[in-house]
C-alpha cells in the first residue's frame, strides 16, 4: 500500500518535471492530451502553453496558428516527446505510425532510395518504381534519374513513342545497321534532355526494350527474324549506354593533353615504337585499374554504387586510348637521330616506360573514380533548394502513408500558389484516416483542415471549421 | 615595473607566428594557361604526381612568405637545434673514446693482477698450512686456484677435459662466475677433506682476503684503479670545483684582473674538455635539452603559421565554397587544416634534425671505422661492411613496407569519414530526433567503420612484415662487429679496446645509414600527410583561380562606361 503510494508520488513528480508521451495499448483510437504545460527551457522559464486538454480523433486535420515565438513548434515537439520543459501527458495509441516533417528538411548522407525508404520505427521497402511515382506526383522529375533504372525506363518509353515514326521512314528494310543508325539521333536527344548523370541501362530495362521493339515491329513487313530484332534491340540499348557514358569520356579526354605532355619523358623523345610500347602498357594497366573499379577492389567501401557497366567501361577505355594515341603522336619524333638514340637506349627503357604507363593509367582511373563518385546523389551533398527539399519530404510522406503526420510550416519556402497546390496534394494523397497536425502561418491553407487551434497568451483555443467538401 | 626585455621576449612567443600567418594577404592569382592546367590535376587526382615535389611545395610558404622577423626567428631556432645536434654527436664520439679507454684500462688491470698473482700466492700460502697442504697434494687444483678468477681459460683447456667430464657440477659451476670457495668445495674429493678438518675453509677465506689486500696494494694496480676512478667521474668534482672557484675569484675581483680572468678561463676549459663520464653526461644532457627545445619551438611556430596561412587561404576568395562544389577529391578539409600541419611540421623538424644528426654521426664515425684498418685485405673493410649491411637492410625494409604511405593516407581519410558521420548525428540532432531516423544514421556510421577496420588489418599485416625484417636482419648489427672483430683479434691485430671501438662505431654508422629503416613509419606518415596537404593546397589555388577568372570575365562582360559629359 505504502509502496504503491510512493510509486504514484514518483510518477506524479515525473509528470510534473517533463512532458510525457505514452503509447497506449488500449482500444481508444484517439490521441489524448491532458493538462499539458509547455515552457521554455532554462532557469528562468516562460510559460508558452498552460493546462491544455484535447482529444484528437483519427482523420482529424488540425491547423495550429499563432504569432511568431508563441510556441507552436515547441508544442508540436512536445506532442512528439521531444520537448522536456513543462508538464502533462500525451497518450498516443500504440502501433500508430507517427511521422514528422521539420521546418528544415534534413536528409542523412545516404543514397536517394535509402532516404526515401527511411521512416520511423524501421525502414520501409518501397520499390524504385513506387518512389519514382511519388517523385513524379510532387513534380520532382529530375530526381527520378537517381533511382536505379527508373529514368532509363522512362527514356525507353519515350523512345518507343517515337519508334513508329522511325519505322515508318524505314519501312520494309532489313538493314539492321541503317535502322540502328536511325534510332541514334533520337537516343542522343532524349539522353541529353533527361539525364544529368552517367548511368547505364539495367538488364531488366534491356528486356523491356526488347519486348517493346518486338511488339512494334511485329507484322510490319520487316525482313528480319525474331533473333535479328532482338540483336537490334540490344544494339539500341548499347547505343543508349554509350550516350549515357558520354560525359565520362569527355571528362577523361580533357585530362589527356596535359598527361601526354608530362608522360612523354623529359630527356628522351619517344620514337614511334616506344610510343607504341608505352600505349600498350598503359592500356593494359588502364584495363586492370578499371576492372578493379568495376569489381570494387580499389576501395574499402563495399557498398559503393557503380553507375557504369563493363560495356560502357570498354567503350570509355577505347575512347581514352584513342585520345591518348592522338596526343602521344604529337610528342613522338620519327627522325633518324631520335630513332637511333632510342634504338641504343632500348635496354634501359622497359622499366621507365612501365612506370610512366602505370602512372598515366593511375591518373586516368583516379579521374574516373572521382567523376563517377560525383554521379551518386547523397543526402549530405544534396543540392536542392528549401522548397525542393520540402517537396522531397512530401513525396516521402506520400509514400509512407503515416497514421499521424506532424508538419511544421513545410510550405514556408514555397510561393503561395505552389505551396498551396503542394499542400492540397499532400492532404489528398495521404489516407483519409491520417491525423494531421500542421503548424502554419498562412491562412490560405486553412481550408484543408477540420480543426483550428489558435495559440495566444498561453492558451490554445480550439474550434471546428468546416472541412472542404 | 616594466620589464625592458618584455618586447624582446614577446618575439619568441608562438602566438606571434600565428598572428603573422593570419596577417598574410592572399593575392588573386595571375591567369595563365599553365595555372589552368593545374586545375585538372586539382580536380581529378587524389595523390600528387610527385611526393617530393609535394613536400617542398608545402614547406615553401613558411620560408618564403612569412615576415622577415618570423623567418629570422625560425632560422635561428633551426640553427641552434642543428648546432646542438652536431655538438651532441661530438659528445658521443667522446663517449666512444671513453668506452674504449675504460675497456683497455680494465683489461690492463686484469693482466697486471694475473701477472702478480702467482708471486703473491707463493708468499701467502705458508701462512695457511692446511690449505697449502691440500693444494700441494693435487697439482691440478693448484693450477685451478692460480688461474682464478679467469675460469674461461680452464673451460677450454684440453688438460681439464677429463676432470670436467667426470664432475659435471664443477663444469656447470665454472661457467657461472663462481667464488673460489665454491670451486674448492665442488672439486672431487674435497668434501671429505672439509669434513675431516673444517678449518680448511677458514684458511681459504683468510687466503682470499689477504690476496685481495696484497694485490690492491701493488703500485701498478693502484695506478690503473686511480685511472679508472678518474674516467668514471673522479675528476669531475675537482675540475668543476676549480672552474667554479676560479670564476668566482675572477668575477668578485674589484678590478679587472687579467691574471685571474685567464686562470678562470683555463679552469673552465679544463673542466669542459675533461674526459670523465660525469662531464660527458653533463654536456650530453645540456646539448640534448637545448636541441630538443629549440626544435620543438620551431615546429610549434611553423605549425601555428601554417594553420593560420591555410585557414586564411581557405577562407579567401570563397575558396571553401568553390572547393566543395568542384573538387570532391578533397575529403575532410577540416582535418587537413587542423591536424595535418601539426603532424607535418613536427615531422619535418624531427626529420631535418634527424637527417643532420645521422649525417654528422656518419661523418664522425666513418673515419673511425675506416681507420680500423683492412678487413680481408680490403682497405676500410669495416666501413664497407657497414655500408653493405645498411643498404641491404634498407632495401629489405622498403620492400616490406612500401605500401605503408598509402595505408596511412587511407587511414587518415577513413577515420575522418567515420568521425564526420558521427558528428552529423550531433549536428542534426533536432531533425533526426523528430524524424526518428537515428537507425539510418546508425547504419551510416557502421558503413564508415568497416573501411577503418579493413585498412587497420592491412596496416597490421604490413607492420608484421616490418617486424620480421627488423627482428632478423635488423638484429644482425649486434653480432657482426663482434664476430668480425674476433677474427682481427685472432690475427693479432686488435685488442679488446679495438673491438669495443669497432662495435660502437659500426653500430653508429649502420644506424645512421639505416635512417630510412629507423624512421620508416614516420617517413611514410609524412608522405601521406604531405600528399593530402598538397592536394588541398592545389585545390585552394584552383578555387582562387576560378574565382579570379569569373571576376575578370564579369568585368569584360560589362558594357563600356558612357563617355563623361562634356568630353567630345
Amino acid at each position: 500500500m505504502n509502496t504503491g503510494n510512493e510509486e504514484k508520488k514518483q510518477a506524479q513528480n515525473a509528470t510534473g518535471r517533463y512532458i510525457l508521451v505514452a503509447r497506449d495499448t488500449g482500444a481508444n483510437p484517439d490521441i489524448r492530451i491532458s493538462n499539458m504545460t509547455v515552457r521554455t527551457p532554462g532557469m528562468n522559464p516562460r510559460t508558452l502553453v498552460e493546462g491544455f486538454n484535447e482529444q484528437i480523433a483519427p482523420g482529424q486535420r488540425i491547423v495550429l496558428t499563432g504569432a511568431s515565438g508563441s510556441g507552436k513548434s515547441l508544442t508540436a515537439k512536445a506532442i512528439l516527446g521531444r520537448h522536456d520543459a513543462g508538464s502533462g501527458l500525451v497518450t498516443i495509441p500504440a502501433g500508430l505510425k507517427v511521422m514528422a516533417m521539420a521546418q528544415q528538411a534534413y536528409f542523412p548522407g545516404d543514397t536517394l532510395p535509402n532516404i526515401m525508404n527511411m521512416a520511423p520505427e524501421g525502414k520501409g521497402s518501397y520499390t524504385p518504381a513506387q518512389m519514382a511515382a511519388a517523385l513524379k506526383d510532387v513534380g520532382h522529375e529530375k530526381l527520378i534519374q537517381h533511382l536505379p533504372g527508373q529514368q532509363a525506363a522512362i527514356l525507353i518509353n519515350d523512345l518507343m513513342a517515337k519508334t513508329s515514326e522511325i519505322l515508318e521512314q524505314h519501312k520494309g528494310t532489313a538493314d539492321q545497321g541503317a535502322l540502328r543508325a536511325a534510332f541514334k539521333p533520337a537516343i542522343e536527344a532524349l539522353v541529353k534532355e533527361q539525364f544529368t548523370t552517367v548511368q547505364f541501362v539495367p538488364d531488366i530495362q534491356r528486356a523491356l526494350l526488347r519486348v517493346r521493339l518486338l511488339e512494334q515491329m511485329k507484322g510490319k513487313n520487316f525482313g528480319m527474324t525474331m533473333d535479328q530484332i532482338r540483336v537490334l534491340a540490344n544494339d539500341i540499348a548499347d547505343d543508349i549506354d554509350v550516350a549515357l557514358a558520354q560525359p565520362l569520356a569527355h571528362r577523361l579526354r580533357l585530362a589527356l593533353p596535359n598527361m601526354a605532355q608530362s608522360m612523354r619523358g623529359r630527356l628522351i623523345p619517344y620514337s614511334p615504337d616506344k610510343t607504341g610500347a608505352f600505349l600498350g602498357l598503359m592500356e593494359w594497366r588502364l584495363r586492370k585499374g578499371i576492372k578493379n573499379y568495376l569489381l570494387n577492389r580499389d576501395t574499402d567501401e563495399k557498398d559503393r554504387i557503380l553507375m557504369i557497366n563493363a560495356r560502357q567501361a570498354d567503350w570509355v577505355i577505347e575512347q581514352a586510348m584513342q585520345g591518348m594515341r592522338e596526343q602521344m603522336a604529337l610528342h613522338t619524333k620519327a627522325g633518324v637521330l631520335s630513332r637511333t638514340f632510342n634504338a641504343v637506349t632500348w635496354p634501359l627503357s622497359p622499366l621507365p616506360l612501365l612506370i610512366r604507363a602505370a602512372r598515366a593509367a593511375k591518373e586516368l582511373v583516379q579521374a574516373m573514380t572521382h567523376f563517377m563518385d560525383k554521379q551518386v546523389l547523397r543526402g549530405d551533398s544534396l543540392t536542392l533548394s528549401g522548397g525542393e527539399r520540402q517537396k522531397l519530404a512530401i513525396a516521402i510522406a506520400q509514400l509512407h502513408k503515416p497514421d499521424v503526420l506532424i508538419v511544421d510550416e513545410i510550405t514556408a519556402a514555397l510561393d503561395r500558389d505552389s505551396g498551396e497546390a503542394l499542400y492540397k496534394q499532400l492532404m489528398e494523397r495521404i489516407p483519409a484516416t491520417t491525423t494531421v497536425l500542421s503548424i502554419a502561418h498562412n491562412e490560405h491553407i486553412m481550408k484543408y483542415h477540420t480543426d483550428h487551434w489558435h495559440l495566444q497568451d498561453g492558451r490554445i483555443a480550439a474550434r471546428k471549421i468546416a472541412p472542404k467538401p | 615595473m616594466n620589464n625592458p626585455l618584455r618586447g624582446f621576449t614577446n618575439i619568441f612567443k608562438p602566438e606571434t607566428a600565428m598572428e603573422d600567418g593570419w596577417n598574410y594577404q592572399h593575392k588573386p592569382p595571375v591567369l595563365s594557361p599553365e595555372k589552368r592546367k593545374a586545375l585538372m590535376e586539382a580536380s581529378s587526382l587524389e595523390t600528387p604526381r610527385s611526393s617530393l615535389h609535394a613536400a617542398f611545395h608545402i614547406m615553401k610558404p613558411y620560408w618564403t612568405k612569412a615576415s622577415v622577423g618570423e623567418r629570422t626567428t625560425a632560422a635561428a631556432l633551426l640553427a641552434t637545434s642543428l648546432f646542438m645536434t652536431w655538438y651532441a654527436v661530438q659528445v658521443t664520439v667522446e663517449f666512444g673514446q671513453w668506452q674504449s679507454g675504460l675497456t683497455n684500462t680494465v683489461q690492463q688491470l686484469f693482466t697486471a693482477m694475473m701477472g702478480a698473482r702467482t708471486g703473491a700466492s707463493a708468499e701467502l700460502l705458508p701462512q695457511f698450512p692446511l690449505f697449502q697442504q691440500a693444494l700441494t697434494a693435487d697439482p691440478q687444483l693448484t693450477d685451478l686456484i692460480t688461474k682464478f678468477p679467469d675460469m674461461s681459460t680452464v673451460m677450454y683447456d684440453p688438460a681439464y677435459s677429463e676432470l670436467l667430464k667426470s664432475t659435471p657440477e664443477l663444469a656447470d659451476l665454472l661457467s657461472k662466475n663462481p667464488t673460489m670457495e665454491q670451486i674448492f668445495t665442488a672439486y672431487p674429493g674435497m668434501q671429505d677433506k672439509i669434513a675431516q678438518s673444517p678449518e680448511i675453509l677458514e684458511q681459504l677465506r683468510g687466503y682470499n682476503t689477504a690476496m685481495g689486500e696484497k694485490l690492491s696494494d701493488l703500485p701498478v694496480v693502484k695506478g690503473h684503479l686511480s685511472n679508472l676512478m678518474s674516467l668514471c667521474g673522479g675528476d669531475f668534482l675537482k675540475t668543476w670545483g676549480n672552474a667554479v672557484s676560479a670564476s668566482f675569484n675572477s668575477a668578485s675581483g674589484a678590478l679587472m684582473d687579467p691574471e685571474s680572468n685567464q686562470a678562470a678561463k683555463n679552469a673552465l676549459k679544463e673542466a669542459w674538455y675533461s674526459k670523465d663520464l660525469a662531464t660527458i653526461a653533463l654536456k650530453f644532457t645540456a646539448m640534448s635539452i637545448i636541441s630538443y627545445k629549440s626544435a620543438q619551438y620551431l615546429a610549434l611556430r611553423w605549425r601555428a603559421w601554417t594553420t593560420a596561412y591555410f585557414t586564411n587561404k581557405f577562407t579567401s576568395f570563397k575558396a571553401f565554397d568553390t572547393m566543395k562544389r568542384h573538387f570532391n577529391n578533397i575529403d575532410n578539409p577540416g582535418q587537413r587544416i587542423q591536424e595535418d600541419p601539426a603532424s607535418f611540421t613536427a615531422g619535418m623538424v624531427s626529420l631535418t634534425t634527424g637527417v643532420m644528426g645521422a649525417a654528422m654521426t656518419m661523418a664522425s664515425f666513418s673515419g673511425m671505422l675506416w681507420g680500423m684498418g683492412t678487413l680481408y685485405g680490403v682497405p676500410g673493410g669495416f666501413f664497407w661492411l657497414g655500408a653493405a649491411y645498411a643498404s641491404a637492410l634498407t632495401a629489405m625494409t622498403v620492400g616490406a613496407g612500401w605500401k605503408l604511405p598509402w595505408i596511412q593516407r587511407n587511414a587518415q581519410r577513413r577515420e575522418a569519414d567515420l568521425r564526420r558521420s558521427v558528428e552529423a548525428v550531433n549536428l542534426n540532432a533536432d531533425s533526426i530526433a523528430i524524424n526518428g531516423t537515428e537507425d539510418v544514421e546508425k547504419e551510416l556510421v557502421k558503413k564508415r567503420l568497416k573501411p577503418v577496420l579493413t585498412n587497420s588489418v592491412r596496416d597490421i599485416g604490413t607492420q608484421v612484415k616490418l617486424i620480421v625484417v627488423d627482428a632478423t636482419a635488423g638484429n644482425l648489427s649486434i653480432p657482426i662487429p663482434w664476430v668480425v672483430g674476433a677474427f682481427a683479434v685472432a690475427a693479432g691485430t686488435a685488442s679488446m679496446g679495438t673491438i669495443q671501438t669497432i662495435n660502437y662505431a659500426f653500430n653508429r654508422v649502420t644506424g645512421s645509414m639505416s635512417f630510412i629503416v629507423n624512421r620508416f613509419g614516420q617517413l611514410s606518415a609524412m608522405k601521406a600527410t604531405a600528399d593530402r596537404m598538397y592536394m588541398m593546397d592545389v585545390a585552394m589555388d584552383a578555387a582562387h583561380y576560378i574565382e579570379e577568372e569569373k571576376r575578370q570575365a564579369a568585368l569584360k562582360a560589362l558594357p563600356p562606361p558612357p563617355a563623361a559629359p562634356g568630353v567630345k
